[in-house]
């Protein structure tokens, strides 16, 4: 049970909101009941404020209910008229299924190619660290968004201290970028004329369909979740 | 006379795809589920349709279903089809909340045995003054005031309903309180003449 004090100067000790509204509905423990019994016998405020809450979840309870105005049974036509996914989905689970595993192939496929053209092509190792690091890179910033996609939808109702560890990937997307500087002139420059070629939209095309793969899997387990 | 069914044995059935089994858990819980998304919609033929689609998605989601408490699982949906139609409402500012709220100022029944003129009247300033409230907190503190003090679900059944820990739904009832307690200030009178007469 949490008592409000003063920082600086000693001043009465109230309990909590939280601690008062938990006593009201009865879900406060044996010990931390008995002491707001105590405290409130002794507070006028925390008194005033049992009173208030009190007043307030009578009159809550009290409010009138209304029938159904209709029968909610579900009949056999209500299904087949409606698709097979539920209504809070944001979409079909197979449409992001298949889009997931779709993007996920492309990807791979899009690393397996800039891989094996890199070892086939030039053959240095110069060149291997580049692409790898450059990788990395793109990834890692993909990644560190991936959840604000399928779960900014969800904040409303979201466990409350969920928010704090939601920024976890960006210390991987904030790591400093390999020393370029080390080497000579000749590996710098080879460097940047890999970059400069194709190599950029080819890291353009691997960023978008990791993003797309990691949207849609996201997708398809939040409408998985809500179902 | 015969017993009425026994609902582990209807949620057992239902996950079979027994439709009229499932259909007499719809009947047990549908004015529950209707007025908890009259609560959180503040408009009759929302919620209505609301109620429909949470059943229809329960009915198919009743075979990956595990427990037997049906009814936080029920809200739970009913909640979700809820907030996705508030959702959908602010991307379409044309059926805002305030519109659905004017649509709903009609006084709600009161099914007490005999009340007197001036305890109805009391009460029926009360209600409104309480779902207008109501209908300005934020979505996740009205639901957990809805399922706890209109609704009488305990903090565990809460925290099943809205997916999120003890410590969410003690801070969301809490600060949902604080907020009605400080907008309600000028009504007092409301709440001792009410309780009064209730007593």
């Amino acid at each position: 049970m949490r008592l409000e004090t003063g920082m600086f100067w000693k001043r009465p000790s109230h309990i909590s909101d939280e601690d008062l509204s938990a006593y009201v509905d009865g879900a406060l423990g044996e010990g931390a009941r008995v002491r707001v019994d105590e405290h409130a016998a002794a507070c006028e405020r925390c008194r005033e404020a049992l009173d208030q809450l009190l007043q307030l979840k009578a009159s809550l309870a009290a409010m009138p209910r209304e029938s159904a105005p209709r029968s909610f049974a579900v009949r056999q036509a209500d299904l087949e008229d409606r698709p097979a996914a539920p209504a809070s989905a944001r979409g079909s689970p197979v449409l992001l299924g298949g889009l997931a595993t779709v993007a996920l192939v492309t990807f791979v496929t899009l690393v397996a190619v800039d891989v094996g053209g890199s070892i086939g092509g030039s053959g240095e190792s110069d060149g291997d660290n580049s692409v790898a690091e450059s990788g990395d890179q793109s990834f890692g910033d993909v990644a560190a968004e991936e959840p604000s996609s399928p779960g900014g939808g969800e904040s409303a109702i979201a466990d409350d201290g969920e928010d704090a560890v939601a920024d976890d990937g960006d210390t991987r997307a904030g790591e400093p970028p390999a020393e370029p500087t080390d080497t000579g002139q000749d590996v710098t420059t080879q460097t940047e004329d890999d970059d400069d070629g194709t190599d950029v939209p080819l890291r353009a095309a691997q960023a978008g369909t990791a993003a797309l793969a990691l949207v849609a899997g996201g997708g398809l387990w939040y409408s998985r979740r809500r179902a | 006379m015969d017993a009425p069914p026994d609902e582990a044995d209807l949620i057992d059935r239902s996950r079979n795809g027994d439709l009229e089994a499932f259909n007499v858990i719809v009947v047990r819980y549908q004015d529950r589920v209707f007025n908890l998304c009259l609560r959180m919609l503040g408009n009759r033929q929302a919620a209505e349709d609301a109620a429909q689609e949470a059943f229809i998605s329960a009915y198919r989601a009743m075979a990956r279903v595990r427990g037997d408490n049906i009814r936080a699982w029920l809200f739970r949906i009913a909640s979700n089809v809820c907030i996705d139609e508030i959702r959908r409402r602010k991307r379409q500012p044309a059926s805002s909340l305030d519109v659905a709220r004017s649509d709903d100022e009609r006084p709600l029944d009161v099914p007490d045995a005999a009340p007197g003129p001036e305890t109805l009247a009391l009460r029926s300033e009360l209600a409104a003054a309480l779902r207008s409230e109501l209908l300005l907190l934020p979505d996740d503190q009205r639901l957990a005031i809805i399922l706890c003090d209109i609704e009488g679900l305990d903090y565990h059944e809460i925290a099943a309903a809205m997916n999120c820990s003890l410590g969410t739904v003690k801070s969301r009832i809490s600060r949902g309180r604080s907020r009605l307690r400080e907008h309600l200030h000028g009504k007092t009178e409301l709440f001792s003449d009410a309780v009064r007469h209730t007593e």
